[in-house]
């Protein structure tokens, strides 16, 4: 990785997006601007001036190009979309940083979309685990590697489920807002 | 035709907006230009918000897409959605008379 280049790494629940675009825009504002979101947790940045800049953070399944088209016709630059995470950067317009959703029932789209792939991802393990015959993949390993994954499941099952609840209660939060 | 008001009534004011913006055939970027010159600068559509209206509003075949320039797709409204659109204004017109009848009355009491 060349010099003027950086990854940060940083922990962030999927209800936490906007805690998420104001830690990138106080980057920004450092002159650390986002180049590529590197992985689940963490962003390369590259060294620049710092500048005032909003990022917006989106979940598509699907990337159409009507979807990318009416974000850059509003003058929205796609910095990085990985696993449907689209991370959309815009200078501040009259010193204001702008919104890509402007009402709530927007948002809470937005989240019940994320909520919906997050059940969907489930899906496959569950199935591996309590199918029947062929299917049952758990019954077919060897004992070390039923432990191993067993450790494994029962370390990931309650962050997802933990990460679920927070993103529900969020859901509601906007709810109640409305 | 028969339309079930309550199935899309009353409108958000973002889809109240988006379908007032299509009495011409419009794209994207030029709906959220209209509304935010029709409102006054009272209201904002991000483009989030209008790719979810598109995908509502197409869904209920209240809009509908009409023709395709560089990509840019040109959306229209429906009849249904013509009519969905009149009754949420009908509806307003007596929201606004009742109001402006009951402050008339708080203003009165209060001159007196």
């Amino acid at each position: 990785m060349s010099q003027d280049t950086v990854t940060l790494y940083k922990w962030f629940w999927a209800d936490q997006d906007e805690q998420q675009e104001q830690w990138l825009r106080a980057r920004a504002a450092e002159g650390l601007h986002l180049h590529k979101v590197a992985h689940i947790c963490g962003w390369t940045f590259k060294k620049g001036d710092p500048a005032d800049v909003a990022y917006r953070i989106d979940y598509q399944s699907s990337n159409s190009p009507q979807y990318r088209d009416l974000f850059e016709d509003a003058g929205w630059e796609c910095v990085g979309a990985s696993f449907g995470w689209h991370y959309w950067r815009k200078a501040d317009v009259n010193g204001k940083a702008e919104e890509i959703f402007t009402d709530n029932a927007s948002k809470i789209e937005k989240y019940r979309r994320v909520l919906m792939m997050l059940a969907l991802a489930i899906m496959p393990l569950t199935l591996l685990m309590l199918g029947p015959g062929p299917t049952n993949f758990f019954g077919a390993l060897s004992p070390i590697s039923r432990i191993l994954f067993s450790a494994t499941i029962l370390l990931v099952f309650p962050i997802y489920v933990y990460g679920t609840v927070r993103l529900y209660k969020r859901i509601r939060a906007l709810r109640k807002a409305a | 035709m028969d339309v079930n008001y309550s199935k899309y009534l009353p409108l958000s004011e973002a889809t109240f907006y988006v379908m007032a913006a299509l009495d011409e055939p419009l794209h994207g970027y030029a709906i959220m230009q209209k509304v935010d010159a029709m409102s006054e600068g009272s209201v904002t559509i991000g483009p989030g918000t209008l790719y979810g209206a598109f995908t509502t509003l197409e869904k209920q075949e209240l809009i509908e897409k009409i023709s395709e320039q560089e990509r840019r797709k040109t959306y229209a409204l429906t009849r249904k959605g013509r009519m969905v659109l009149a009754e949420h204004v009908r509806r307003l017109t007596i929201m606004v008379r009742s109001g402006q009848a009951a402050l008339a009355i708080l203003i009165k009491g209060k001159a007196a």
